[in-house]
């Protein structure tokens, strides 16, 4: 059959217009072998431009369809539909990118016009070649994986259970909450942080819907959207969940204080066989081998013989669960910039420099200072008190991305010295205030109200050297005023660094496990940061919350809620199409050398025993097409993705 | 292909744009394209995209293949090591793109023609820069249509041989190595070798040698003892081709065979491709003489894996000579290829003779890769599709050069290929059973990049 291609170039309004003569290109395109019709119109993607598709297809007769316009990315699902709806096979449309890879990169018109041209030729070529292919439908399995129980994690754990669906959560630390549990107040309305968290907390732990896996870690991931197995490892608690009444009484008895440095950031101690904070969901304490006397010495078991429920399991091992899940999202949050990288910030060798997490946990009545604010020595209280933004981020030696919240917790800070010391003179050091979402710029003006001093200056250095007597036993912060353009140095007695949010360490090893990517920064990369922003490239996998980037609480529960959504859109369809991008063997060309077998990363390959031949298995193959360039007689082809095809696409490429 | 007149001919105008392909793999690369669009970055208009759903689908044919069709450069992008959205397909890339690229040089094809990058899709700003690298390392070539123009063959095939001086940088003595006198039991060997064949003739099915008949020699399953003392050891014959033929044909029977340390190496590349079943195979080696060692200039003449083998092994002859005889630039070399290249007449003798080309369909034959009814057949295609082929398996035989009417010194290029396999990834060509194709090892570079 002779080929009917019909081919509409786009103008997108100015956006390819301007830069590429799009009637040209139309022009062009109609002298193209196989080209039946050629139309130029300046929305393709508006409803009348896919009517004129739809109404060549069924006048003509068309065979092919070529769209030159925006990047598939964005409507190659419109323009499949289109055609799906006229009745032409889905996959006999092609479009050229002559927008994002054309029109919007190249400064002379001319030359941007002829990339079109070659744009267009190599798709009207490529299609040609195609064929029709079926998307597979795959039923989605209804459970959800959730990595990560802070704040959005939660949210998106809670939605989708409570609409009725299972999911797994999965929380590194002994107990949900995640950052959120540690804050004491939350900006802008000062709520109590706990208040706001344990009940949703609790929720989780209820929740018929909810299999919660604490003290545990994915260690991998495999399958597709729909049908994933993921591997789960359970730390041992050697505690016995079933049993543990949560009484505390094991804690009071451990005979080991150990340094907290997770939930109370270094200033408080836990013991040997802990649970994080009061409110520790689940409240079963873990025992921490490192420091466990009985671990190290054979010797003391006191939590043992304090267990009124005989919960202690001293030989339990960790346990390795495969779950399949429908769905994953990720919730893996941020760490804390740490700041002795600015070494002349001082801290950790100047006592009175805190960050922002120790000072909130200074400021938590359930903290190690029991919610008063003093120095490192535990009683005395700061006169004044500096708090200096922006600690690792906006700036290009560390981070060069705004952290989002720093500005709004500093203003929290300042507020909770003014509230619990009156007498206390507050210094914020800035570069902008950012306070730009609901009640936040009303906060700031309370704040200035209250009488806190703004310097708009990066501080260079925190020293403890006096060159004045009132400098004497002090902190001395060293900035430029930059509104009045003079140098100060200001002496202090408590420092705070407001430092940045950054990715978890292991981001990378994480985005690896499940097939998606991180950004040059380590935050997860969405789909499209403004439509699609909990979505990623890998269908099944969504992300919430801080991992994606510095948010605050409200974001990410927003984004948890929103991921949320999303899975519940796809399971309640109950299946998913998938590309029928698939690998599929000539058998007569086959020689059974195994390369291909070798060379697949999901073992989607098999020999025939009967025929020495190789075999995809489809339900296995991913559609990569490492196979098809590894096959020597090129016995195995990639459906969409043939050489044929790429051949035919590089011709009309290079000939124009 | 397409029916209008071509706008842009590149033979006549150095000075304008070159046409540049590049293969972007659909989750990252073509993803950093679009956002370096949407930032509104500029390049050079010269990169026209193919998207594939991953970088480890670029076969190095299907550069080739655009080479030919006149692309002054090739570009492949694929995601950052360790972000692969298929696990490992970027490492299958590069290790493919790092041979090729070493293959284009000796081929006369500047290697800079070939790029292989990563960038993921946050990375608009990255893949704008290397574009216009890129396009400013290509500008500077000349344009490749001009460079790949053939003359009229006939003419060369009549002008004198392009051999230089005495052909001695090349890999095999084509005139010695043809040498079809038969060699029987004048030779020395002949006694330890009768003995071994008829040693191995009590427990195995039968003994695959060359036999003497009729002046000539041709090879023979020796079944009994009587057929003995037509045995014979020379001219060289391709005799792994003939040992996958007879396993097929007799699924039970357990083979000797015969070898040469080069037949040796052939089986244990045919064995790890399942082209021969190693367990119902023995191997009676036989140690190349000292004379036949010079025929072939063989760098390892001994047997490694026989058990039984017959003769002196004689020390190998070190042929460091083959580099220092491609001519030193790009275009010398293309020269040089070109006038050999332009006397094949795609007999595919040296396919026939090569004991790896056992696939049952040939890339070489289709018109996807290469052209049908031209004479010679078109470069570097046809050449270094067989060139790239033999990445991991040329077992240096020579017998397809011995094979070639045309005396094209083909195997320069495949030993080249061998010591890059070597050099590039450890692989010592049919020595080891156990360790996997070259190709298949992934890169040592871990997540960062």
């Amino acid at each position: 059959m002779a080929d009917k291609i019909g081919v509409y170039v786009c103008h997108c309004g100015s956006n390819i217009a301007d830069a590429v003569d799009v009637e040209g290109v139309a022009r062009f395109a109609a002298t193209l072998r196989g080209v039946a019709v050629s139309r130029h119109d300046s929305f393709m993607c508006s409803q009348p431009g896919q009517e004129l598709i739809e109404a060549d297809l069924r006048e003509l007769g068309l065979t092919g369809v070529v769209v030159a316009a925006c990047s598939p990315q964005l409507h190659e699902p419109t323009f499949r539909r289109a055609c799906g709806r006229a009745g032409l096979n889905p996959y006999l449309m092609e479009m050229a990118n002559i927008r994002e890879q054309c029109s919007w990169v190249t400064l002379d018109p001319a030359a941007a016009t002829e990339k079109a041209k070659a744009l267009v030729a190599g798709a009207v070529h490529r299609v040609a070649c195609q064929q029709p292919l079926e998307p597979h439908r795959v039923p989605i399995h209804p459970r959800t994986l959730v990595v990560g129980g802070g704040i959005a994690g939660i949210q998106a754990a809670l939605e989708l259970a409570d609409a009725g669906y299972p999911v797994t959560l999965v929380e590194r630390e002994p107990s949900i909450g995640g950052h959120m549990a540690q804050l004491d107040k939350t900006f802008p309305t000062l709520d109590c942080s706990a208040c706001i968290l344990t009940p949703k907390m609790m929720a989780v732990g209820q929740h018929p819907n909810i299999q919660l896996l604490s003290y545990s870690e994915v260690e991998g991931s495999s399958g597709y959207v729909g049908n994933f197995v993921v591997r789960i490892r359970r730390k041992a608690r050697y505690v016995a969940e079933d049993k543990c009444t949560g009484c505390e009484i094991c804690q009071q008895k451990c005979p080991v204080w150990v340094e907290d440095k997770v939930f109370e950031a270094g200033l408080g101690f836990r013991k040997a066989i802990y649970s994080p904070f009061a409110q520790a969901v689940p409240n079963t304490p873990v025992i921490d081998r490192e420091n466990c006397v009985y671990f190290e010495r054979g010797k003391c078991k006191a939590c043992e013989i304090f267990c009124p429920a005989g919960a202690i399991v001293w030989d339990q091992e960790d346990e390795v669960l495969d779950i399949e899940v429908g769905n994953i999202i990720l919730a893996t949050g941020y760490r804390l910039f740490d700041p002795r990288r600015i070494p002349q910030y001082g801290y950790s060798r100047l006592e009175n420099v805190f960050t922002s997490l120790e000072f909130e946990r200074m400021c938590n009545a359930a903290g190690p200072t029991a919610g008063r604010i003093v120095l490192r020595d535990g009683m005395t209280r700061p006169q004044r008190v500096a708090i200096v933004h922006c600690v690792g981020s906006r700036d290009r030696n560390y981070n060069a991305y705004c952290s989002d919240v720093c500005c709004m917790y500093s203003l929290k800070f300042a507020h909770l010295v003014h509230e619990r010391l009156p007498e206390a003179e507050v210094y914020n050091f800035y570069i902008d205030i950012r306070s730009s979402r609901k009640g936040y710029e009303e906060f700031y003006h309370r704040l200035l109200d209250e009488g806190t001093h703004f310097i708009r200056g990066k501080v260079a250095r925190i020293s403890d050297v006096p060159e004045t007597p009132e400098e004497e036993d002090r902190l001395i912060v060293e900035a430029e005023d930059t509104l009045i353009g003079r140098q100060r140095r200001l002496p202090v007695d408590m420092v705070i660094l407001s430092c940045g949010l950054e990715p978890q360490a292991d981001v990378r090893q994480v985005a690896r496990r499940f097939g998606i990517s991180c950004s040059q920064n380590g935050f997860f990369i969405e789909r499209h940061p403004k439509l699609d922003p909990v979505a990623t490239t890998t269908d099944g996998v969504f992300i919430a919350g801080a991992c994606q980037g510095p948010q605050d609480i409200q974001s990410a529960v927003a984004q948890g809620a929103a991921a949320a959504a999303r899975v519940a859109g796809l399971i309640s369809r109950g299946e998913v199409q998938l590309e029928p991008v698939l690998a599929t063997v000539d058998e007569a060309a086959c020689s059974g050398c195994e390369e291909c077998l070798l060379t697949c990363p999901y073992s989607a390959i098999e020999l025939r025993p009967d025929r020495d031949k190789a075999h995809v298995i489809a339900a296995l193959c991913k559609g990569c097409g490492v196979c098809a360039a590894a096959c020597l007689p090129k016995a195995i082809s990639l459906s969409h993705y043939t050489d044929e095809q790429l051949v035919a696409q590089a011709k009309g490429l290079l000939n124009v | 292909m397409s029916e209008v007149a071509p706008v842009r001919d590149t033979s006549e105008n150095d000075g304008c744009e070159p046409a540049i392909i590049g293969f972007l793999c659909n989750w990252c690369s073509y993803r950093g394209a679009d956002l370096a669009g949407t930032a509104r970055l500029k390049y050079p208009a010269s990169l026209r995209v193919v998207r594939v759903p991953c970088s480890g689908r670029v076969a190095p044919e299907l550069v080739l293949r655009v080479f030919q069709e006149g692309a002054d450069g090739v570009l492949v992008l694929g995601c950052h090591i360790g972000e692969c959205h298929y696990h490992e397909g970027n490492h299958r890339m590069v290790r493919r793109m790092q041979l090729l690229q070493r293959l284009l040089g000796y081929a006369g094809i500047e290697p800079e023609r070939l790029r292989w990058d990563y960038v993921s899709a946050a990375e608009g700003e990255r893949f704008a820069r290397i574009v216009s690298e890129f396009s400013e390392t290509v500008r500077g070539l000349p344009p490749i249509k001009s460079r790949l123009r053939s003359d009229d063959t006939r003419e060369v095939w009549q002008a004198s041989r392009p051999e230089s001086q005495d052909g001695s940088w090349r890999t095999v003595n084509v005139a010695d190595a043809r040498d079809y006198a038969v060699r029987g039991k004048e030779d020395a060997r002949w006694p330890a070798l009768h003995e071994a064949v008829a040693e191995a003739l009590a427990d195995h099915a039968g003994v695959l040698a060359l036999r003497s008949a009729h002046g000539d020699v041709a090879p023979h399953l020796f079944q009994s003892r009587d057929e003995l003392h037509e045995l014979a050891l020379w001219p060289k014959y391709p005799l792994p081709a003939i040992v996958r033929r007879l396993q097929d044909s007799q699924p039970e029977g357990r083979l000797a065979v015969v070898c040469r340390a080069c037949e040796e190496r052939g089986l244990v590349e045919m064995a790890k491709h399942r082209q021969v079943d190693w367990a119902r195979l023995t191997l009676i080696g036989l140690a190349c003489s000292a004379e036949e060692v010079e025929a072939c200039r063989c760098a390892q003449p001994a047997p490694f894996h026989a058990g039984v083998v017959v003769g002196e092994p004689t020390p190998g002859v070190a042929a460091d000579r083959v580099l220092a005889a491609l001519p030193e630039t790009s275009e010398d070399r293309l020269a040089f290829w070109l006038s050999w290249v332009q006397r094949c007449i795609k007999c595919y003798a040296c396919r026939n003779a090569c004991p790896q080309c056992f696939c049952h369909a040939c890339a070489l034959e289709d018109e996807l890769w290469v052209e049908r009814g031209r004479l010679p057949p078109p470069y570097p295609v046809f050449h270094l599709i067989k060139a790239i082929h033999m990445a991991g398996k040329c077992v240096a035989c020579r017998e397809c050069e011995i094979a070639c009417p045309a005396e094209i010194p083909i195997t320069v290029l495949y030993r080249m290929v061998s010591q890059d396999v070597e050099e590039l990834f450890g692989y010592h060509t049919g020595t080891d059973l156990e360790v996997l194709p070259p190709t298949l090892l992934k890169l040592e570079q871990d997540v960062e990049t």
